[in-house]
């Protein structure tokens, strides 16, 4: 991989300027993707916009931005976007700064700000390798998250496409999947989770799945899947509640139990009942728990120091299944009937067992 | 809702005196730039020197290759001549609005006059201070109807400006008989007016890129409010309206772009008007991908239009008054606000 710092002056980075707003942003001749189509839109404000001209027109420095290079010998800019953007809007006329715009400035003024060097480093190299740059240099300013960096790796028509249905603010994802989703499409939380999902599904990883896809026309299956995902959420789980529901893996669950027949109205019935258990604390664990009957889901009331107490002076420190006596340290508080039989977490319920037996009892 | 009472205001009052941020401008002149070329500009604003639209071009009269820029003034502006004191006072009897009198600006070209390395609009206003024949008094009040301003109409390509609200009709009007390009700013609900939703459905005009609320500078004597209003450190007064977006029948990509559509029919999720044979679709965004018929959705979809992608076949209003306000917006009893009437293009799927 080679990295490397190039000084590149204002006047050939906004040669080519092109605002094709959702259809992404051009400069450097058209060699640069200043903003991919539909990415995320910064909006800068007018005062932060302004100082990037003033620090230019002072000859400041401005921070170092990072390119890199593609495989088509283009560059995608990865960090430095709203400075860039500033100036190349400013260079074109786009705005003005206490009523002086660009083409207002002497012609020394104007040479000067074509003439400033901006810094930037541009990185070659293989997919994995610039993945493993960008997640080490992106810690100042604005953070890219994981699934931004990857945005810009692996461009092309797919991710263009998938974009348009997963990374726009009222997308169609976000108006399908709201309810069951956490995080926000302009950050890539919603394309990051649906290919996550899918790429889980053939066991594979992010990266993988968008490498693999790269060069496609369409996200079809992407987003055939992703509405699948949410279609049968809906309909397997008919009483929505967005503490509990929000955020879930609902992807995974698809993967694994979608072919599995369930009774929509058995399963709502349950989790009335399963709400309704003061043995239950983790409301949210009830649907994975549904699916795959492991009550570490619900993460059932523990005993109380106080019932243990109780329990353990009642056998009078002998653990009943191998008679034996033991200090109440030595012990572990446990559910005579188990909890997915009925037992409940009271005193009356619980038993004192010795290490070695509560392990024996719960491998059975 | 925001604005609206400023709206109100400005229809019952005819208090139209609302002044457009520069900002405001810039981010919406950036998409037209290719249009101006060669072009004669006119901005009947209020006061030249307090018009930001004057401002805009005057600065990029270069840039943008204008041929000409043309501006006049309204006689009962409150604010003209406070900014910039062009005249002596021979010229001007006095500066009370009663004597108040308006003038207009015809610029043809913008050079170095004061010889500081710069064209800016310090060069601009020496013009105005030393070249007689770039400023003239007008024989009328200046008002957009009267027939000289009629005539500066008339010599002009492209007219942009802030047009006075309560006249919006009459001023949209004149600018199709004349055949003029234009780009104003206007209130979005101005869309399902009688006069101008044919001109939305025969695809003459369109809105602009940018819309929804801003703040405008106001006069001193507007009466001050407890929303949407606030006077700044310099004391100027500003009021915020909404639904501000701009009308234009100048070409821009934002136009052509599809709406990305993904919502389904069916005829539960979206029922019919209870007495117009339309689907009735409350969010833009959820227009269904595979309905053929007239669906109705609220007024702000006109923002997103594409006309490859759909048609406008009209509106669900009062019903009355007009030949395309079929009916009244009623659903399961219940009537809605305005609608406006849309249908997917011949083949699209």
């Amino acid at each position: 991989m080679k990295i490397k710092l190039h000084e590149i002056p204002v006047s050939e980075v906004v040669e080519g300027y092109i605002d094709s707003a959702e259809n992404g942003v051009v400069g450097y001749n058209g060699r640069l993707n200043i903003r991919p189509a539909f990415q995320r839109e910064f909006i800068y404000k007018d005062k932060q916009r302004d100082e990037v001209i003033r620090s230019v027109k002072k000859n400041f420095p401005l921070n170092v931005m990072y390119w890199v290079k593609s495989d088509d010998g283009n560059f995608e800019l990865l960090d430095g976007q709203q400075r860039t953007m500033s100036l190349c809007q400013y260079v074109n006329g786009d705005y003005s700064i206490d009523h002086m715009g660009f083409d207002n400035l002497t012609q020394t003024e104007r040479q000067q700000i074509l003439d400033y060097r901006l810094m930037i480093y541009i990185c070659e190299g293989t997919d994995k390798e610039k993945l493993d740059w960008y997640t080490i240099i992106n810690i100042a300013g604005e953070r890219l998250t994981a699934q931004e960096l990857r945005n810009a790796i692996y461009t092309g028509e797919w991710l263009t496409e998938a974009k348009k249905y997963f990374s726009k603010t009222a997308c169609p994802a976000y108006a399908i999947a709201s309810d069951y989703l956490n995080g926000s499409p302009i950050r890539q939380d919603y394309l990051e989770t649906a290919i996550r999902w899918l790429a889980s599904r053939d066991g594979k990883e992010i990266e993988d799945y968008m490498a693999e896809h790269q060069h496609d026309t369409n996200c079809n299956e992407l987003w055939l899947y992703f509405q699948a995902v949410i279609n049968w959420v809906k309909a397997t789980f008919t009483e929505y509640r967005s503490k509990e529901m929000k955020g879930l893996e609902w992807g995974i669950f698809y993967n694994k139990y979608k072919d599995d027949k369930y009774d929509p109205k058995q399963l709502e019935a349950r989790i009335v009942e399963l709400m309704d258990d003061e043995d239950v604390t983790k409301y949210s664990g009830i649907y994975e728990y549904l699916l795959d009957g492991d009550e570490r889901h619900l993460s059932i009331r523990a005993f109380t120091p106080k019932m243990a107490r109780v329990a353990y002076e009642r056998q009078k420190g002998i653990c009943p299944k191998c008679k034996k006596h033991f200090e109440i340290a030595d012990m572990q508080a446990d559910h005579i009937t188990p909890w997915s039989k009925g037992g409940k977490t009271i005193v009356e319920n619980c038993q004192m067992l010795c290490a070695d037996c509560n392990r024996r009892k719960s491998n059975v | 809702m925001a604005g609206n009472s400023n709206l109100n205001d400005s229809a019952r009052n005819k208090q139209d005196e609302f002044y457009t941020q520069l900002s405001l401008i810039e981010s919406e002149l950036k998409y037209y730039k290719g249009h101006f070329k060669g072009k004669v500009v006119l901005c009947n604003c209020d006061d030249p020197f307090e018009s930001n639209y004057f401002k805009y071009f005057a600065m990029n009269f270069n840039s943008l290759g204008l041929k000409k820029l043309i501006a006049t003034c309204y006689a009962t502006s409150p604010i003209i001549y406070t900014q910039l004191d062009i005249f002596d006072t021979e010229t001007v009897a006095g500066k009370e609005s009663s004597k108040r009198k308006p003038y207009k600006i015809e610029i043809t070209e913008v050079t170095d006059e004061n010889q500081d390395g710069r064209v800016d609009l310090s060069d601009v206003e020496y013009l105005l201070r030393n070249h007689k024949n770039v400023l003239t008094l007008l024989e009328s009040d200046g008002d957009f109807r009267s027939p000289e301003c009629v005539e500066l109409l008339k010599q002009s390509d492209i007219i942009v400006t802030n047009p006075p609200f309560s006249l919006f009709r009459d001023y949209i009007a004149q600018l199709m008989e004349h055949g003029k390009e234009f780009l104003i700013i206007g209130n979005l609900n101005a869309v399902k007016y009688k006069e101008i939703l044919p001109l939305f459905m025969t695809d003459k005009i369109w809105l602009g890129n940018n819309s929804g609320h801003y703040w405008f500078r106001v006069p001193d004597t507007y009466e001050e409010k407890a929303t949407d209003f606030k006077i700044d450190e310099t004391g100027q007064k500003w009021r915020r309206m909404g639904n501000i977006c701009w009308f234009t029948n100048l070409d821009m990509e934002k136009r052509h772009e599809d709406m990305t559509l993904f919502r389904t029919y069916s005829p539960d999720i979206y029922p019919k008007y209870d007495n117009y044979d339309a689907i009735e679709v409350s969010r833009t965004a959820d227009i269904p991908c595979d309905y053929h018929g007239v669906i109705g959705v609220p007024i702000t979809f006109m923002t997103r239009h594409n006309p490859a992608q759909f048609s406008i076949v009209g509106v669900l209003n009062s019903g009355s008054g007009n030949e395309y306000d079929y009916a009244k917006a009623i659903l399961n009893g219940k009537q809605l606000y305005a609608r406006i009437l849309i249908r997917r293009k011949q083949g699209e799927i």
